[in-house]
């Protein structure tokens, strides 16, 4: 008796070693695996049966949750800072740095230059039609900085639409991994790959948005945003979005023109959607569709008024007769009602403007003129030039120096937010690390295979003297 | 069994960390370097692009103040130039007229036939142009200031055709030139004086407002149209009566000498001032140009110390990488 039980003693300590190998063996083929928990034995000693010998009590999956939990939320603050940095960073690029003589200042710059060489030279066609298209390059910079920030809209428009499925489709999978798991787990299987799975798609959403992930029994989990809605428990909650073909300026979420998002089947929530999605890249395009992009259009719209306002005023030149200067509102003078997308719409007026059928010496004569004056009058064109400096009461600062304030405040809000990108960079790479040292270590496998080597030898030979033992026995 | 190891993957990824930090500033230490430029204007400033672009708009306005302050000098130029003429023409006329009309009428005749010629050469002076714009015009450029010295002769003819005393017939010439329906606007075609000043620096402006309409201008056409009608002989009076007016002009020309030197002194205050204002521009252009480098340049020894130190970080980085992959129980294993 004692020797059978001594023969399945070895035998489980055989196949205990046997096991230990193939975690081993699997440890090192996944030792460059990103998301692979490290798999260790737990052994005890065996009481069924009343014998000896070892038992596989299952397959522990050592992972550092903390620091997992701490990176998921660094991933998100990384995303959002991402979105913020790069929308800014297109925005400073679109209108330019003042180095750059096509940017929006060098425009400006270039547009009261070139007036100052028409006063110089006012007879001469030349000049006149080269300030002239000055005012036109004005113009169409406006435009096309106004036209990327509706770009910039439309991009996150459909990213967030690209995200919100992507977050659908794996909140759906991430439910059904649950009931794998747990499933499994109660029937005694091996679930640490379906757990390697499992962790590696809440490591996709982590930077959509913010994940808590909360333990619940049998190997299951719970995913809670920030703000306390679960998002998968029992079953999986879902996010309902809309993407938009096209965007102008005037479509906003309140004004119905822009899908908002809503959340359906969440087994609780608190407060709105968006309070639950707080702080990952959907929310920041959020952000970045309805408010930053907004007020990027407000200014840049306030600088087209301000610039078809100074060169309408009646005292610039005597034949405008109430209608707009230099600078219109596609060919129509300046009206609040319509403030929202001027930046796009702002053109030299047509009757000086040589590619929409005007001509460039009602420059010098006057909008409304319909013959050409004295060659060498420079008086409308020394009240243009002087109605962009001029730092009147309704206006403050000279026009140069407001656009150049607002391109300092899209220069420095990109700063702040690419510090605020390099700081949650480090911040992942920081939680990565730590999270990596709970990895696979190659040597230290190879320890214990030493280990298991000795012992699956040691049981071997314990087999063979009980062979031995048993021989013995027979040839009595 | 308590595990005392550190995740391979661990430690690759700090080494890529370092690796890929290291290789980026490396290549905008590079870029500046071979450029001299700041690689990235706005966080070199921090964000605050104000000053820059002000820096810019005041260097690309002094470009246009340094044309409009060339065309002025060269427009005064000339004028000073056709002045010059105009003074010479009417100093000439007067003091030999005096003396020859004491002497006899021959040498009247001589010394007026002499002069006779002057007034054209005044109107021609005039009407000097320079790259298809006239000095004198105010701002009609395009158009001649003067009617040609010959049709103002012929009107003047008309005018003074019937006159038998000095008095009268310097009286109607007098009359037509100060007639707002007869010089003006029969002979002068030009247009008015500016009355904004074209700008030639930050502050400054300069308007050239002597035009061919000028008082003191039109007194010398008057002076010397009346000597040049009287060298033709078509007086219906008697021969002291032409005397008289020959006299009467000819002390008048050594007033209007005098009157005429003060729009010389307008145009030579004009050219100093423009003088000024050059120098001035020059001296903040320049000093415009250090401050833009001052933001936009890279000191090129600061980044060539920092390109080394760079490169001996990453070296070492590698060393190390090295050596940690070789120390691996695998290899003892074997």
């Amino acid at each position: 008796m004692s020797l059978t039980s001594a023969l399945s003693a070895a035998n489980s300590g055989l196949s205990a070693a046997a096991r230990s190998a193939e975690l081993i063996s699997t440890n090192v083929a996944n030792a460059l695996t990103e998301g692979y928990g490290r798999r260790e034995i737990r052994l005890a000693a065996a009481t069924v049966g009343g014998g000896g010998g070892v038992q596989v009590l299952g397959v522990d999956r050592v992972v550092d949750q903390v620091a997992i939990g701490q990176r998921r939320f660094a991933d998100a603050a990384l995303g959002q800072a991402q979105q913020f940095s790069s929308f800014y960073q297109t925005m400073e690029v679109a209108i330019g740095t003042p180095d750059n003589p096509s940017s929006l200042t060098g425009r400006i710059a270039q547009l009261e230059t070139s007036l100052v060489s028409a006063m110089a030279s006012p007879e001469s066609d030349s000049q006149l039609r080269t300030a002239v298209n000055s005012a036109v390059e004005l113009a169409q910079a406006l435009n096309f900085a106004s036209t990327s920030v509706q770009n910039a809209r439309l991009e996150a428009d459909q990213r967030i639409g690209a995200e919100i499925s992507v977050l659908n489709s794996s909140l759906s999978a991430i439910a059904e991994m649950n009931d794998q798991i747990g499933s499994l787990s109660v029937s005694g299987s091996d679930v640490s790959g379906l757990m390697d799975q499992r962790q590696k798609m809440i490591d996709q959403i982590s930077q959509l948005v913010p994940i808590r992930e909360l333990p619940r029994e049998y190997g299951r989990v719970a995913l809670i945003t920030t703000n306390g809605t679960i998002l998968v428990d029992n079953h999986a909650a879902s996010f309902n979005f809309s993407a938009t073909p096209t965007i102008v300026p005037e479509m906003t979420v309140e004004s119905g023109g822009l899908s908002g998002l809503s959340l359906s089947n969440a087994e609780s929530s608190a407060g709105s959607a968006m309070d639950a999605i707080s702080g990952g890249t959907i929310f920041a395009n959020f952000v970045v569709r309805d408010s930053l992009s907004t007020e990027v259009q407000d200014q840049l719209d306030g600088l087209a008024q301000e610039l078809i306002e100074r060169t309408s005023q009646a005292a610039v030149d005597p034949t405008l007769g109430g209608g707009p200067g230099l600078f219109t509102d596609d060919n129509a003078g300046f009206d609040l009602a319509n403030k929202v997308g001027v930046a796009s719409r702002v053109t030299v007026n047509s009757r000086l403007d040589e590619g929409q059928g005007g001509e460039a010496w009602r420059l010098r004569d006057g909008i409304g003129a319909t013959i050409s004056g004295p060659s060498g009058n420079i008086e409308i064109i020394s009240s243009i030039l002087g109605s962009l400096g001029s730092e009147s009461p309704s206006f403050g600062q000279n026009f140069a120096l407001a656009a150049a304030n607002f391109v300092s405040e899209i220069g420095v809000s990109r700063n702040q937010h690419n510090l605020a990108e390099a700081f949650a960079s480090t911040q992942v790479s920081t939680f990565r690390e730590a999270e990596g040292r709970y990895g696979v270590d190659t040597d230290q496998e190879m320890q214990k295979l030493l280990v298991v080597e000795q012992s699956y030898a040691a049981n071997a030979k314990i087999i063979q003297a009980i062979d031995e033992m048993m021989q013995s026995l027979l040839r009595i | 069994m308590s595990y005392f190891g550190v995740g391979d993957l661990a430690v690759s990824l700090i080494s890529r960390r370092s690796n890929g930090n290291l290789k980026g500033e490396l290549l905008k230490v590079n870029q500046e370097l071979s450029s001299g430029r700041v690689a990235d204007v706005s966080s070199a400033t921090g964000g605050n692009l104000t000053p820059l672009a002000s820096i810019e708009r005041a260097l690309s306005l002094a470009e246009g103040y340094t044309q409009a302050t060339s065309l002025a000098r060269t427009k005064l130029s000339h004028q000073e130039t056709a002045l010059n003429v105009l003074q010479t023409a009417i100093e000439q006329s007067g003091p030999d007229l005096l003396v020859a009309v004491n002497t006899g009428a021959p040498a009247l005749e001589a010394a007026l036939s002499k002069v006779s010629g002057n007034f054209e050469t005044v109107v021609s002076a005039l009407s000097t142009e320079v790259g298809g714009t006239y000095v004198f015009s105010g701002n009609s450029t395009t158009v001649a200031p003067l009617s040609s010295a010959a049709d103002i002769l012929q009107t003047l003819s008309g005018v003074v055709d019937g006159a038998t005393t000095a008095t009268d017939y310097i009286q109607r010439i007098e009359n037509w030139f100060s007639d707002p329906g007869g010089f003006q606007s029969s002979s002068y075609q030009g247009g008015e004086a500016s009355p904004s000043g074209v700008p030639i620096g930050p502050k400054s402006q300069i308007t050239v407002s002597t035009t061919a309409s000028d008082p003191e201008i039109v007194e010398t056409l008057k002076d010397l149209a009346t000597l040049a009608l009287a060298s033709r002989y078509e007086f219906s009076g008697s021969a002291e009566e032409l005397i008289s007016i020959v006299r009467i002009t000819a002390e008048s020309t050594l007033n209007t000498a005098s009157d005429l030197i003060n729009v010389s002194a307008r145009v030579g205050a004009a050219q100093e001032r423009i003088e000024q204002v050059t120098s001035q521009n020059s001296a903040s252009i320049f000093s415009l140009q250090e401050s833009r480098n001052k933001i936009l340049e890279v000191d090129p020894f600061r980044s060539a110390t920092r390109l080394e130190a760079l490169t001996y970080q990453l070296e070492s980085l590698y060393l190390v990488t090295s050596k940690t992959a070789q120390l691996k129980l695998t290899e003892y294993l074997r």
